[in-house]
Order: C-alpha cells, then structure tokens, then sequence
C-alpha cells in the first residue's frame, strides 16, 4: 500500500486544513461538581477532561513544603480512546513522564508560595485519542486551574508543530503523527511569551527548528483567544447568575 | 468551516475489524484556478497556490473519471489535451487502489504549466463534498462527486465555461437524475476525439490501442479467474514476488539488497545492481534471475549461495538476440569462468518501482504474416525485452518504428505485455531514426518541433526586418558602455548562437584588462515566464551531428541574444584587471552593453595567432585591429592556464568527430576528427575562468542555493584499465590526486612523443575513469565537495552560455541578485526561487538528466551517422544499379588502420582514430570457430595486405587462442590448419599476438538489422606495426586446456560472416573480379562457404530450439556498438562530460 500524502500539492493536509490552522477546539469548565475545578477540550478527535482538586492538605506528611504547595500530576489515557482497544498500566513509562511533563510546566506558573504546607492534585484523562496529547492535557490543565481558582502567573497555552513532508504544521493529528513526522511541543506563557516547556519527538534539521517553533508559538497565541474567550463567557455567565 | 467525521472500518494485521474515525474539514476557499474567476479578487488569489491555472482562451473544461484516469492515462498526458481538471476523488482512489504510476503521471500532467490542468480538491470543497448514501457503490458515489464538481464549477464561473466529463462507464442520462445540468456535457474518449479533435489522428490511435490493451486486459483477468491462479505456469522459470513487507524487512536486515538493476551494454545477459559498500555490485545471470525485471526498475535482489556465483563475462557478443542461447555458453566456458574473480551473484525477488518508459521497437520480422492480433516487438536498445503487443492490423506497422509501452509483465508470459503508442515512420529512415533517439532520450515533441506556444511567443521582442529590434535608451544608461572596446566572438564557423565574446587590452603600468561578455539572456527571458518554463523544462538545446533543436526561441538564441558583430548586445559582463603575470588584481562583475567587432572562427584566430597578417574571410583592417589582442589574450591565458595545470587540472581528451554533409544529397561526404588548436584551449581557458569567478561570487550571496558545478573525484577502481594498459607500455600511473595523475599522463606523453594515437587513448581512457560532473545546489552539499576535479577548482559553475544551457541562465539570474544587493524591489516571488536551496536542487537534479540525456542523444546519433558513412562506403555500386538494396551484391570493402583498444576474450576492439569509431573484432566466432585471415599471418602485414590484395578473403581456421585479459591475445596456427598455404607462403609465423595499442589494419562492415539500428563491426586484415611479435611455432606458449577443434578447410569468411547464400556463380563472379585469388582457391571458397551454409542451418535450427523466433538475418554476428569508447565493466551509468569540451559547440 502506498503511503497517504500527507500534504497535498495543493497545500491540503490530509483533513482538508491548511499547514497553520489548528483543528476545531471545544472547551467548557466546570464540568465536574465534585472536584474544585474541572475542564474539558477537545481538540478535533483528541479529548480531554481535566480535575483539580486542591489546595488542600498534603496526603504525605513526608512530601510537605513549608513555603508552598506541591503539584502532583496523574494521568490516565482510556481503554477505549483509540480505535484498538488498550489497556495501559498506571505504570506506563510514557504516561508518567507526559505526567511529569504537565507537572514541570505548571510549576513555575502556578503561584505556589501562596499555598503553603498543602497539596495541589491535578488529574488528567484522555478520553479520546487522535494526537497532541501533550497539548491538550496542558490547555485543559490550565483551564481547570483557573476553574479551580487557584493564582497563576499566566495562562500556560500548548501547542504542537512539526515538519509535514515540506512544510512546517501545527497541531498535528494521528494519522500525521504516526508516521514519523518530527514533532516539537512548546509551551508559552501568552502575555509575556516566555516558554516554559519544550519537548520534540523524531529529530527535525536545525534549519526547520526556526520555522516550526514560529509557528508553534502563533499556535500558542491562537489557543489563548479560544480558552480566554472559554473562561470569560464562563465568569459572566457566573456574575450574571450571582447578579440575579 | 464545516467539520465532519469520516467513519470506516478496516481489517488490521491481526485479523480484527477496527472503526477508524477520521476528521474532515469541509473548506469554504478552495480556489477554481481558473483565469475566468468572476470573483474580484480571483479566487485562487486569496490562498497561496502554486499551481497553472485553467486558461481562459478555452471554454471545455474537462473533468476525467476514474475510469479515465485508470485506463487512458496516456491520452491524458497528450500535450494537446489541455484544461483538464483532476477531482481529488479520482487521485485518491488512484492512491488507495495503489495506482501510483497512474497517480504520478496525473500529478506530472497538473504540474507542467503548458498543459494548463489542475487538481481542484473537490473532497474537501464544502459545496462539492458528497457523502455516501446507505446501499451507494463506491463508483456511484464518485460518479456523483464528479457531477457535483462539474456543477459548482458551472456556477463558480457563471455558466461562462462549458464543462465536459469525460467517462468510459457513465451517460449522459446518469447526470440528469443528479442536478441541474445545463452545459454540462457527457462523453466518451472516443465522442471527445471525434468532436474536437477529429483530424489529431495520433490521438485516434493511441485511443484505439488503448482501447486493445484494456480488452486483453480484462480478457486475462477472466482467464485467470477461472483457472485460479496457477502459480508459475508456462515454463517460463519466473517467480513471484515476495510481499512488499518482506522486500523492505529483508533490505533492512541485509538479508537482500536493494538497487536500480541495469542491463550490460555490451552483455546482454547480465544485470547487476549495486549493492552497498560491503558487498559491492552484485551480477544478475540470466532471464530466470532477472524475473521479469526491466533495465532501470529499482529491484530487490537475494544472493545466491556462492557455490553458483560467476565472474561476468568478458566476450564481446555477437548478437542481441543470444540472451537465451548465452545461458548454454555460460555453461560450456563456465570452469574457466570460475577460475577468475567471481562476483557475487543473485536473483530478483522483488520490484520497488518500475521504470518504464516508452520504448521505440520494430515489429518482429515475418509476424505481420501471422494470423492474430498478437506480436513480439524488438525494442530499438537491445537491453530492453521483447514485447507482445496487440494490434488488429500488424501488416501496416512492418518494417516501421513505433512506439510502445509496456503495461504489466505477468509471472506466467514470457514477455511483457504492452501496447502500440505511435508509429514514427519507416525503419532505417534518417528522419525515422532520428526520431527515436529523440524519443529515447526523453527529449520532448515540443522541443523537437522546434516549437514555442503563443503565450510564450508573444512575450518575445520583436526583431522583423520592418521593425527591428533597438536597445532601449533606458537601459543602456543603467548599463555600463563598453562598446568601445574592442571585442570579438571566435566560434566554430556558422555559428549561430554566439554565446560569448572576449576584450583584452594593455592599459598601462604593465596591467592587463580582461573581459568575458555573455550573452544577457535573464534580460529577455523573465523568471516564470512562459518561455522561462519552457527552457527550463528543455534543459539544453539538443545537438545531433545534424541539427539542433533550440532551448530558446529563434528569435532570442539567433538573433537578439546572440552576440553578432557591428549590432549594439546586452551582456552580462566579467572585467578582470590583471597584472603582467596574469594574477588578478579586480574583478568586476554587471551588466553591460557590448558591440563585437568581429565574429571569428576558430581557424582564423589560430591564423593571427600563427603571425599571419591576413587570414581567409576577414578584411585587412579587422585584422590588424584584432591581431594584437588575439596574441595578448593567448598569452595571458598560457599563464593562467599553466597556473591551474600545476594545481591539478587534467588535459583530458574525447574522439569528437564532425560530419561533412554533400549539400546535393544530403550524404556524408567525410568524417573528421575534431582538429585541436591551441585557440581552442584558449578561450576554453577564458571560459573557465569566468566560470570559476562566478561560482565564487553567487556563492558568497548564495550560501544555500548557489548552482554550482561539482565533479567528484573518480572511484580508485575505475583506474584499473588504465593502470593495465599503460602497465603493458611500461609506464606507471599515479592516481592518487588530480596533479599526481595529470603528471604521470604528462610524462607519458613525453616519453612516447611520436605515438599521439597511443597518448590519445591514454587520456581517453582516463577520462573514461571520472565520475561524472553534475549541478549542484550548495546548500545540499558539504563545501569540500564542491571542487571540480577535472579542472582543479574550489568552486565552478556554468556561466557562459546561457543560450543553449538553463543551468546558465539561472546563475546570471542569481549573479544578478547578488549584484543588485538587498534592494526590496526586485524581491517579487522570483528571488524567492533562487534562494530556495531545496529547489534549486529540484532544478539541478533535472538539468543533469536533461544534460545527460542530450549528451547520449549526441552520441547516439554520432554513431548513426558513422553508421551511415560506413554503409555509403560499403555499399557495392552494382547493388545500387540492380536497383537498391540487392542481397547479393557484395559490399565493398572499406579499409582503415585501427589500433587495439581493448582486448577481451574472443576478439578485441579496434579503435579507427580517422572517424572516431570503434568496433569488435572477432577471432572466435560463435561457433566457438577461431579463425584468423592469412594476411595477417605474413611477416609484415601491412605490405601484405597492400601487395597480396585479397589474402584478407582467405582465413585459417582451426587455431588455437590464449588471452592475457586486457593486456594481450594469441592466436596459434597448428601447422596443419595451414594446410595448402603452408607450401606456397614459406615465410609464415604461425603464432600472432595482439597486444592492447597495436596498430592493425581493419576492414569496416556494416551488420545490417531491421530491428535495430546497423552496426559497424570490422574483420581483420593484418597488422600495421613494424614489430609484430613473431615467434616460430614450437615455442608458442598458446594452447589451452580445451581440444583442438576439428580441421576444416578454408572457408570465406567474408562472406559467411555477412551471413548470405552466396550461389557458386557469384562465387565464380567474385573469382573473376579478383584474379589472384581464381585458379588456387576457387575450389576452397565454394567448398567453405558450403560448410558455412551447413553450419549456418545447423546454427539456425539450434537457435530455433532455443529461442522460438529467431529471425534468419540475425543468425550470425550482430553487435550493437559499444558505445562510443570504452565500455567498461563497470562504466555503465556514468557517461561521462568531461569539462574539456567546454568551448562552444
């Protein structure tokens, strides 16, 4: 079998976007009433819900701060996210260091010297599979955060690019995914444009890095309009009711 | 934008049924990429698209289906089918079903600008995606896709476009029950073909037998179907191919080597492929092995054990039809075979990629008889396979030229299948032959109709005699004036594209400006503009030995470009100024405007340069005005060349040869080799200089992207002929760098000064050792690699004739760029293009093939033409009387001295330096026979030869022969062989040796084929040296292992050879025209030639048992010439372009 193109003379990738738009993004927060703040995003196929539940006293007396809060970070992809069923064990080395991936980009943001001697948990399921994992799970980490009420520097926006057959793309999906296309994912703090997270799959030639790192950032700046918008429609409608 | 979601489901590997859901995003802007866009601004301008666009001139806009798509492929790649709109539907079905050939071509088809189609992405179109209905075939759906498309269009352009789908399954009602449809029409090929192109009758015949081929096509499908696939049938001995996934984890794990298979030239039953660096090349033997691989496909390869592994073969064949005889051969000499290096040796297991490309063939002789509509055709280069075609009236393609393409070779025929294309004309026609070289070597029709479009006429300048061409005054002031100085052009006589033109002139202080002037071509030929694609799909402008076929319209590369005297020219110009030793101390590079004084030849220069005061065609004055700066430049210029020879450049040679037409008849009247002079060298050297400064500037603008010319360093093993055959003249060789090599050739040619035809062949096998030169871009390569080898420079490119070569234009363009510096308005979409290093190595990648097919088009048609000066001297005048080609009237023998270039196991070549051609000479015939004419037996055969008259009709046979591969062969006379001879020739040596150098006199004949093209191959008549080595017959050391083959009589050999029936009264005819030869010999000629017609029908019915077909004419010695030189054994696909013809043709 021949494989797919996938970016077509045209300058169609293979879901009919072109290289520098991103899929369609849906975001609420307050899904679940159960936790302090909670968000779910999808970004296309990949969806994501995200749970915060914190500050609150350290489960281990051993692993208190005394100036601050710790993160802790558990992620968990679903049986059912992709098209073959999977089972994967908690142990999964590729979910614990994406875990800890979440939890070294929330760090710096997350205002921490505020909550002293407490314990802030961040619990993330990937519910459906289709790319940009890492991506998603920060956006919606972050949204839960704020949801959560919990003081940050900064939103924290994610967002991937890759090198697709000529040219550089963002967000980038299963099918482009897989087959082996190099693929960065950064991390930005939208206001000041600081990147807190970098991270690349497959190796991609120096000389692209310059490109693909532009566009992901313009991704970045993308991402924080569509959760802003998520979060302000969500504080107005909540002043709204507390107004009533 | 409209999201969506694709659902299917797909089988995987372990059998179970997975859902797979895909997002689409249904998009609002996808362009029409017509001119006729009604929206302002159009359509296609407000996404970034790099693709032609519908014209607007024409208003049927065709919309193929798959069934088209699949199966009229090459209707569809017809340069006049225009304005075609490819649905991404078809494309993707084409890709799923794993068309990829088909899917390549299309996209080929949408990318060359003429062509004026594009894709339109309808799948992804909001207003043209449709979705599967429940219970829809796949067919139907896409039938739908395509009316949906067909119907946006038709409302995307306000009804201004009539809008014809072209489908072989579907009717016109089949659209009505979809949509609204006026103007949208419905056709077949065949209703198309009739209704627009009623009087194109290529198309007609292409549709017709593409129309046979499918039918047989489905006709095997149903077959096999039925019989359920009998694996390997037909004792063919083909295998199927292993599973792709297998191929490409067995290539990964070394377990088969992958590698483009390549036939021998020369050996027509051995392939190879290179494997990688461990393991080096490995042989292919036999057809078996080959499993229906074709020259040129990218195989898989499995080695076999080493027990079956066999040393390539050193014979010159004999005849193009002996793939499948040979195997037996290989057998019978295989234990001496075995004793030399074997290579490794495997078998095709698998096809990456197929390469075929259209092959000019002949029909088989005597099969246009044949009841059926199934022929064999012999392709026109021997290397390729015979294949069955199917055409209803074979009796109308006899003795023609066609075209053919294969389409599939299944595991159980023994030949291809393929289809009849186009017929060229008559076989053996000039024009004909011609043509398919053209054909061959990819050059495209519109190139060879020395045709332009409209388009791109109308963007060319006027220049007519009522309206001629004046440089505008506007550009001259941004030019910098030289017309007054004194420049001139030296070309070779009736030249007509002048590229180049040289001032020279002593301003002082013992300092010297110097300037090359080229041609401003990138002044009239505007990037992306439609003649600028059209050169750039050219390449080159082509040469045969007859004509030449522009990459530039006349009007520029004739007249406003070329560099003519007495008119005012813009150049582009390379001012040096340089001190009394020649080293330069400024360079200055721009535009200039320039007006030649002179137009000189070559000759004429050489004359000035010789002192005379006046020389033929030019006028006192123009003389005296020249003189002085011919005799500065040619003093310069031995200094700057003499500076680059210490660092290494290589004084390399090629056997060039002009041909001299007769203006009556259009015959060649003479063959002459190319005549060095030293002006030659000099504005070589000019040539050089301007190229290497040049390179080095557009690099520095250019780090990424600068076209740049490279020639590696050639391999070390590539040497080894060259190390042999100097060894056997008692001279080493130093390959290790350029300088060390060109300093032992130099040395060379000091010590055997008065053998110029051994130091000749020297430097050509030298130069047969390089790698070849190619176009680079500099960002694709490391900086080490960029040094020319040949000419011992860092950095070279080619500058100086951008006429004839577009590499040329594209560094002017770039030269330009680097000149005007970063000033933002000259940076449109254009210079966008040079900076682009990914595809300025697109450009380079196509210019070296179009460089490289050119080159071989040259040689192929050189070798025509000394073909058809050996048939014009050959060609026995009786024949002519008796009217044309009469069977039996003898040719006429053509005599040449000839040295030996190359010695191989049954024979050796002989090089004629007079015409620059090169031809086997057989000892051993096929019949394993070795024979060796009497003439060559006498003391000194020269004075032999010319006193004795027809000794060179009389051969001993029944010898024994030894060959020192590559350096010497013996052959033994056994006293008795001599038999009758031995009492009236006392003064005899019975044991000859020829030895690589040799100089021995040849007769030239002409092995006549309908198939392919005639080939010159010689007979020995004796030697032409005055120290032939002779030695008594006892001491021979000649003899090998094998016994002694029986005694036969002397037989003609001539006339054998030419494989004809002579009758006994032509026998006696010939007797009579040749006294000396009549009262001994006759009864021996007719006895031999008798024992020859026996052993030809003995020969006939072998060959008949082996091979079902073989044609009669072909029974006996048929060679395609190895091309033109050497063909290595390992020089296949390196033609090698040696920098030393870098003067203007």
């Amino acid at each position: 079998m021949s494989r797919a193109e996938l970016l077509s003379p045209e300058g169609l990738r293979i879901d009919g976007r072109r290289p520098a738009e991103l899929r369609k993004i849906t975001s609420t927060t307050c899904v679940l009433s159960q936790a302090d703040g909670s968000a779910y995003l999808e970004h296309g196929n990949t969806k994501v819900l995200a749970a915060v539940y914190g500050p609150r006293e350290a489960r281990h007396r051993a692993l208190v701060l005394h100036d601050r809060a710790i993160l802790n970070v558990e992620l968990n992809v679903a049986p059912f996210s992709t098209g073959e069923r999977r089972r994967r064990s908690k142990n999964d080395k590729r979910l614990l260091e994406m875990a800890s991936f979440v939890k070294q980009t929330f760090e710096p943001v997350v205002i921490a010297t505020l909550y002293p001697r407490s314990q802030i948990d961040i619990y993330l399921q990937v519910i459906q599979h289709d790319g940009g994992t890492l991506q998603a799970c920060i956006n919606a980490t972050t949204m839960a955060l704020i949801d959560a009420g919990i003081a940050m520097t900064d939103y924290v926006c994610a967002c991937t690019a890759g090198w697709v057959e000529r040219e550089a793309a963002i967000d980038l999906n299963y099918m482009e995914e897989s087959s082996d296309t190099s693929e960065v994912t950064i991390a930005m703090l939208p206001k000041s444009s600081k990147i807190t997270l970098t991270q690349m799959e497959s190796r991609l030639h120096v000389d692209k890095l310059e490109e693909v790192f532009r566009l992901a950032g313009e991704g970045c700046k993308q991402m924080y309009e569509v959760m802003d918008k998520t979060i302000r429609d969500r504080a107005e409608d909540l002043a709204r009711k507390m107004a009533v | 934008m409209l999201r969506k979601e694709n659902v299917h489901f797909r089988k995987t590997n372990k059998n179970t049924v997975v859902k797979r859901v895909r997002e689409v995003y249904l998009r609002n802007d996808i362009p029409c990429l017509s001119t006729q866009c009604p929206k302002e601004p159009p359509c296609h301008e407000a996404v970034k698209v790099e693709s032609s666009l519908l014209s607007a001139e024409q208003n049927d806009y065709l919309i193929p289906d798959y069934s088209v798509a699949l199966r009229y492929v090459e209707l569809l790649e017809q340069e006049e089918l225009t304005n075609i709109i490819f649905t991404e539907t078809i494309l993707q079905r084409l890709q799923s079903e794993d068309k990829s050939r088909t899917y390549k071509s299309l996209r080929q088809v949408a990318k060359d600008p003429r062509r004026r189609s594009v894709v339109f992405s309808n799948e992804h179109c909001k207003e043209t995606n449709v979705l599967r209905e429940p219970e829809e075939s796949i067919e139907h759906r896409d039938w739908r896709a395509l009316v949906q498309t067909a119907a946006w269009y038709r409302r995307h352009l306000h009804g201004s476009a009539n809008i014809i789908l072209l489908s072989e399954e579907f009717k016109q009602e089949d659209v009505l029950r979809i949509d609204d449809t006026t103007g949208i029409t419905v056709m077949s090929l065949k209703e198309y073909l009739t209704k627009f192109w009623p009087k194109t009758a290529v198309l007609h015949e292409l549709l017709a037998s593409l129309k046979e081929a499918i039918l047989e096509e489905d006709l095997e499908n149903q077959t096999q179907s039925s019989t359920t696939s009998k694996k390997t049938s037909g004792g063919t001995g083909y295998q199927e191919y292993k599973p792709l996934s297998e191929l490409e984890a067995g290539v990964k794990s070394e377990r088969f080597f992958q590698g483009v298979m390549r036939v021998r030239a020369n050996h027509r039953d051995q392939a190879f492929i290179r494997g990688d660096a461990n393991i080096g090349e490995i042989v292919i033997v036999g057809s078996e092995h080959r499993n229906r691989a074709v020259h040129g496909d990218v195989v898989v390869v499995e080695l076999l054990s080493k027990s079956s592994w066999v040393a390539p073969s050193t014979h010159i064949s004999y005849n193009p039809e002996e793939v499948h005889a040979a195997a037996e051969d290989e057998e019978e000499s295989s234990s001496r075979v075995r004793t030399r290096e074997v290579k490794p040796t495997g078998r095709v297991v698998g096809i990456m990629s197929r390469n075929w490309q259209p092959y000019v063939a002949t029909l088989q002789e005597g099969s246009e008889q044949e009841a059926g509509s199934f022929h064999l055709v012999l392709p026109l280069n021997p290397i390729i396979p015979k294949i069955r075609i199917r055409h209803h009236d074979a009796k109308v393609l006899a003795n023609q030229r066609i075209v053919v393409r294969i389409d599939s070779w299944p595991v159980n025929s023994q030949y291809p299948n393929g289809h009849y294309v186009r017929s060229i004309g008559p076989a053996h026609d000039l024009d004909t032959e011609i043509s398919a070289i053209l054909i061959e070597h990819g050059i495209s029709v519109s190139q060879t109709t020395q045709g332009f479009s409209e388009g791109s006429l109308k963007e060319m300048p006027v220049n007519t005699p009522e309206r001629p061409w004046i440089a505008d005054p506007a550009e001259l002031s941004r030019r910098r004036d030289l017309r007054n100085h004194t420049i001139f052009s030296i070309d070779p006589p009736n030249c007509q594209d002048i590229d180049d033109a040289i001032s020279i002139k002593e301003i002082g202080n013992g300092q010297i400006e110097f300037g090359v002037h080229i041609a401003d071509v990138s002044y009239f030929v505007r990037e992306n503009s439609l003649t600028d694609l059209e050169a750039r799909a050219r390449g080159t402008t082509v040469y045969l030995s007859d004509r030449r076929f522009d990459m530039l319209p006349k009007v520029l590369s004739e007249q406003l470009c070329s560099l003519r005297h007495h008119v005012d020219r813009y150049a582009m110009s390379v001012m040096w100024t340089l001190d009394s030793e020649a080293n330069v101390l400024t360079t200055w590079y721009g535009r200039s405007v320039i007006r030649s004084a002179c137009e000189m030849e070559y000759e004429q220069a050489q004359g000035l340069l010789n002192g005379k005061d006046v020389v033929p065609g030019l006028d006192a004055k123009t003389c005296k005005q020249l003189k002085p700066s011919v005799v500065l430049l040619a003093k310069t210029m031995r200094k700057v060349r003499a500076r680059r020879m210490a660092k290494g450049g290589l004084e390399l040679e090629s056997s060039e040869v002009k041909f001299k037409f007769k203006e009556e008849d259009g015959g060649i009247s003479d063959i002459l080799p190319k005549q060095p002079l030293e002006v030659h060298q000099i504005i070589e050297e000019a040539m050089v200089m301007a190229n290497g400064y040049v390179a080095q500037r557009i690099y520095q603008g250019f780090r990424e992207s600068a076209m740049l010319r490279h020639h590696p360093p050639p391999i070390e093993s590539h040497f080894k002929m060259l190390l042999r055959a100097a060894e056997s003249k008692g001279f080493s060789i130093d390959t290790t760098s350029n300088l060390a090599l060109a300093n032992s050739l130099r040395e060379c040619a000091a010590k055997s000064e008065n053998d110029i035809e051994f130091i000749k062949l020297l430097k050509t096998m030298a130069t047969m050792a390089m790698s070849e030169a190619s176009y680079i871009s500099s960002g694709s390569f490391e900086v080490s690699k960029y040094a020319h080898y040949g000419l011992a420079l860092d950095f070279y490119t080619h500058f100086t004739s951008p006429i004839r070569r577009y590499a040329d234009l594209v560094v002017h363009r770039q030269l330009m760029s680097c000149l005007l510096g970063s000033t933002p308005q000259t940076t449109d979409n254009s210079s966008d293009f040079l900076k682009n290093g990914l595809k300025m190595e697109q450009v380079a990648g196509h210019l070296n093939y179009k460089n490289r097919e050119s080159k071989l088009a040259q040689k192929d048609s050189t070798e025509l033409f000394q073909t058809l000066y050996v048939l014009q001297k050959t060609r026995n005048p009786a024949a002519i009387e008796n009217g044309g080609d009469d069977p039996e009237a003898e040719d006429l023998p053509f005599m040449e001295t000839g040295i030996v270039s190359e010695i191989r196991e049954n024979g050796f070549f002989v090089f004629v330096p007079r015409f620059g051609i090169r031809g086997p000479v057989y000892l051993k015939e096929k019949s394993g026979e070795i024979s060796i004419p009497l003439s060559a037996l006498k003391q000194s055969g020269a004075a032999a030869a010319a006193a004795g008259g027809n000794d060179h009709l009389v051969t001993i046979s029944g010898c024994e022969m030894d060959t020192d591969l590559m350096t010497q062969i013996s052959v033994k006379v056994p006293p008795q062989a001599l038999g009758s001879h031995a009492a009236s020739l006392p003064n005899i040596s019975t044991l000859v040796q020829f030895r690589l150098f040799d100089k021995v006199k040849v007769a030239l004949r002409l092995k006549k084929s309908l198939a392919h093209r005639h080939t010159i191959y010689m007979t020995l008549i004796g030697l032409d040296h005055q120290s032939t080595a002779t030695a008594s017959s006892g001491t021979g050391k000649a003899g090998s292992g094998r016994g002694a083959t029986p005694i036969k009589g002397h037989s003609g050999r001539l006339f054998k050879k030419a494989g004809e029936q002579l009758k006994q009264d032509e026998v006696k005819r010939i007797a009579q025209q040749d006294p000396s030869l009549a009262p001994l010999q006759q009864r021996d000629l007719i006895q031999g030639i008798q024992e020859g017609q026996q052993q030809q029908k003995k020969g006939g019915k072998n060959s008949r048992k082996q091979q079902q077909a073989a044609d009669p004419e072909e029974v006996y010695y048929q060679s395609r010439p190895e091309s033109s030189l050497y063909n290595l054994i390992e020089s296949f696909d390196r033609f090698r372009i040696v920098e030393s013809n870098e003067s203007p043709s």
